[in-house]
């Protein structure tokens, strides 16, 4: 039966003689594309592309920093501090982020919690100030527990040996943290950070579930606009490979000249 | 005395967890007098709505099972297109390796909810055109697609990280037995790269996990959906999305502990 | 449980033939219709406590492939999807409180009209506006995809408007407060004020006229023909009045027009 559908296409192609090809306006047998309604729409592309900017940009700042403080807590010597800090870290890496999201959208008004961000947010001229914080901060809670883990998995492959022997050296805990073990275990995780950040950039277009105006949301109106979904699909996954090699280009960068270079950085056992 | 707090627990695990179960329902509680007095667990949780989040809809796969089958079927179709893609990655010839170079970056700049909708709207539109021919995906096969291909793009990296640790030495003892290339493939440095893998790989199996709830978005009726489809007759979001949260914490970290627990074992096998 | 992934698993890929093959023939062959309708909207489709999807599209639907001698699977849509999902072909038939309007005929063809509804404002009881003029500058909900969001900014074009994914996340918005208003089609406004106990209330009468047709692919005469005559059908032998009454509780002003 295959055999027979697939002959019956062949002979249908040889009496059209097929050309395969894509052309910028023109059909290839019944789909026109219509490139235009880029053109015409872009006021939604850069809106879109900025709203995805904030996310991106608030949310890896804020990700970080959050994420770091409890990668330190977790490996704290106070039993209660790393519970707490573990707790968390497994709370908001088990659920997936549309689920908070959606928790925290539905459940709470940002607005009423935190009235300051009323103004941040008409600062940041965006409009749907609830559904923006709650994507926010979801994304926050999210990243920032995988960036824990990661920072408490790039501190503890660092030899024991240095936290003992800042010690006698008479640094205090935070002043061989600071001085010595992180500026390390930042070279270390300057890799699996990067990929962190990625997705959190990948992952901000699950705003759009919550009526957010950013990248996929606009691929969505322009396609219920126009019905033009492929030309749409096509220019935001242009845009979103922009964005993530951009940021990879980034770290690359901040790797090269911000951090510390250490030529033999893991020699287990001395 | 926290040290001694540390050890105490650690001989004594089942208490640890007793006490934190414990403890998780306190909090919560606590949450939930403060924000929410009026929350109303009995009528939000019936058992006709938990049967059709668990279940779906009738005659048809829905609900958690779905999510566990979607996941587990992508998994495995993923782990086949992800080896081969690896290994093209991995190797020297360049008409092999660019077009894996391609794909592998296409798919990791890409958001997951991009290429479902790319799957589900943008491909048979366009393929149907180009072959003449009209076809559709169904909801649950575009899906199953979708997850393949983003997750093969993953694998492919950890294959490739897998076979860059393996030493040179093992494809030249291979060509000296006189295997070619597939032999020595399929012999010899495949099930070592599998035994690194595993952990690796069972993480992406709980992430997937996790990003099966996005297939909401085209309206397929997993766990996640049912919830939603529930909340949007019943209005009660915060006692269904705090059950939703509380199912989905519990397969994902059971899963997660199972997977530390099988890459321990097999840390034992590898150094021993 | 094994006979439900196989059932499951049966329905993944559906391959039509070729293009110029006839739709309502391929759907009498397959013996099944893919029909699409939608799982929020009280009371053309939604789900009950049971877990099954009812509603006034879900019985006609269901008549009309009894009349076709199919039988008939539902799928979702949403106001943003319908149109996609039919002129794409996932789906045969959509009948999701589709307003037809002329430039939709662009990429689907049309019924004839199955229900006549009106726009409408849902807002809350204490609520002062009287019309639609009172909602200048305030926040109302539409739904993305939807006819009313258009029509709205057409009629108060200082109103702001917040685009909302699907119907129950604009309810509880109003609900909390967040917004002032939602705009969409009377019947709907009225059935939540029916389920609200009294907390929600229509504003401003009747916006606009909104003919429902349902859609499918462009250039299907015969399963056009097939569907209309099936609609028609439904009103000359008291179907269509039965299903009326039981989904809105009154009788129809307008019927869909009768051809001899």
């Amino acid at each position: 039966m295959v055999w027979k559908k697939s002959r019956d296409i062949a002979r249908t192609m040889a009496i059209k003689k097929q050309s395969f090809g894509f052309v910028t306006k023109g059909d290839i047998m019944g789909y026109e594309f219509d490139w235009s309604v880029l053109i015409t729409y872009k006021h939604l592309l850069v809106d879109g592309f900025l709203m995805t900017l904030k996310l991106s940009i608030i949310g890896i700042v804020l990700a970080f920093i959050v994420g770091s403080i409890m990668g330190l807590l977790r490996i704290n010597k106070n039993f209660f501090v790393a519970i707490f800090a573990s707790y968390y870290i497994e709370f908001f890496r088990n659920i997936p982020l549309i689920v908070q999201i959606f928790f925290i959208y539905f459940t709470f008004d940002i607005l009423e919690i935190f009235p300051f961000l009323e103004t941040v947010g008409n600062k940041l001229n965006i409009e749907n100030h609830n559904g923006f914080f709650s994507a926010l901060f979801a994304l926050i809670f999210y990243t920032s527990a995988y960036i824990a883990e990661i920072l408490r998995g790039g501190i503890q492959s660092l030899p024991k040996g240095q936290m003992e022997a800042s010690k006698t050296l008479g640094m205090t805990s935070i002043q061989s943290l600071y001085y010595i073990i992180l500026p390390q275990a930042m070279k270390i995780v300057c890799g699996p950070i990067t990929s962190q950040f990625i997705n959190l950039i990948k992952n901000s277009s699950l705003a759009m579930t919550i009526g957010v105006a950013e990248l996929t949301f606009q691929t969505q109106e322009i396609n219920a606009l126009t019905f033009r979904g492929f030309e749409a699909a096509t220019a935001v996954t242009l845009l979103y490979l922009f964005l993530t090699l951009t940021t990879s280009l980034l770290m690359v960068i901040i790797d090269r000249y911000a951090l510390i270079r250490t030529t033999s950085i893991s020699i287990k056992g001395v | 005395m926290s040290e001694s707090l540390s050890g105490y627990f650690n001989r004594h695990k089942y208490i640890f967890w007793i006490l934190n179960i414990v403890f998780i329902i306190i909090i919560f509680i606590l949450f939930q007098k403060h924000f929410y007095p009026e929350a109303n667990f009995a009528e939000a949780l019936t058992a006709d709505n938990i049967k059709f989040m668990l279940f779906g809809m009738e005659d048809e796969l829905g609900g958690l099972v779905l999510t566990f089958v979607l996941a587990f079927i992508s998994i495995i179709l993923s782990f086949i297109i992800g080896s081969i893609l690896g290994i093209a990655r991995y190797s020297s010839i360049k008409i092999i390796k660019i077009p894996a170079v391609v794909y592998i970056e296409l798919f990791r700049a890409l958001p997951l909810i991009m290429v479902i909708f790319w799957v589900y709207f943008a491909i048979p539109i366009v393929g149907g055109a180009i072959f003449d021919m009209k076809f559709s995906l169904s909801a649950l096969s575009s899906g199953i697609i979708a997850f393949t291909l983003f997750e093969s793009a993953y694998i492919a990296e950890i294959v490739r990280a897998g076979l860059n640790s393996i030493d040179k030495g093992q494809f030249e003892a291979g060509k000296t037995l006189g295997m070619n290339i597939l032999q020595i493939y399929i012999f010899i440095i495949l099930p070592q790269v599998y035994r690194r893998m595993i952990p690796a790989i069972l993480s992406q199996f709980v992430s997937l996990f996790k990003d099966t709830s996005l297939i909401y978005v085209i309206s397929v009726v997993d766990f996640f959906r049912a919830a939603t489809i529930i909340n949007n007759r019943i209005y009660m979001s915060f006692e269904i999305f705090s059950f939703v949260a509380f199912i989905y914490f519990i397969c994902a970290f059971t899963l997660s502990k199972l997977a530390n627990k099988l890459e321990k074992t097999v840390e034992k096998q590898l150094h021993t | 449980m094994f006979k439900k992934t196989m059932v499951a698993l049966a329905t993944l890929i559906v391959v039509t033939s070729l293009a110029n093959a006839d739709k309502l023939a391929d759907i009498k062959s397959a013996g099944v219709i893919n029909a699409g309708v939608k799982y929020d909207f009280k009371p053309f489709g939604f789900i009950n406590e049971k877990g099954k999807v009812v509603g006034f599209d879900i019985d006609l639907l269901t008549y009309i492939a009894k009349d076709l001698g199919v039988k008939i699977k539902f799928q979702q849509v949403t106001s943003k999807t319908r149109i996609a999902l039919v002129a794409g072909g996932q789906i045969d038939v959509v009948a999701a409180s589709m307003t037809h309007k002329v430039k939709r005929d662009d990429t689907i063809d049309f019924t004839i009209s199955y229900f006549f509804d009106g726009q409408s404002i849902l807002a809350k009881k204490d609520s002062k506006a009287k019309k639609a003029d009172d909602f200048k500058g305030k926040k109302v909900g539409v739904i993305q995809g939807a006819t009313s969001g258009e029509n709205f900014k057409k009629l108060v074009p200082k109103a702001k408007i917040v685009s909302f994914q699907e119907y129950p996340q604009a309810v509880m918005a109003l609900k909390k407060g967040k917004i002032d208003a939602i705009t969409t089609d009377l019947v709907w406004c009225m059935t939540q004020v029916n389920d609200s106990k009294g907390t929600l209330k229509v504003v401003g009468g009747v916006l606009s006229y909104e003919p429902y047709g349902m859609g499918m692919a462009e250039n299907e005469s015969n399963l056009r023909d097939a569907m209309n005559f099936a609609i028609q059908k439904s009103v000359k032998d008291g179907t269509y009045l039965k299903l009326y009454k039981k989904w809105f509780g009154k009788n129809p002003e307008t019927l869909p027009e009768l051809w001899p």
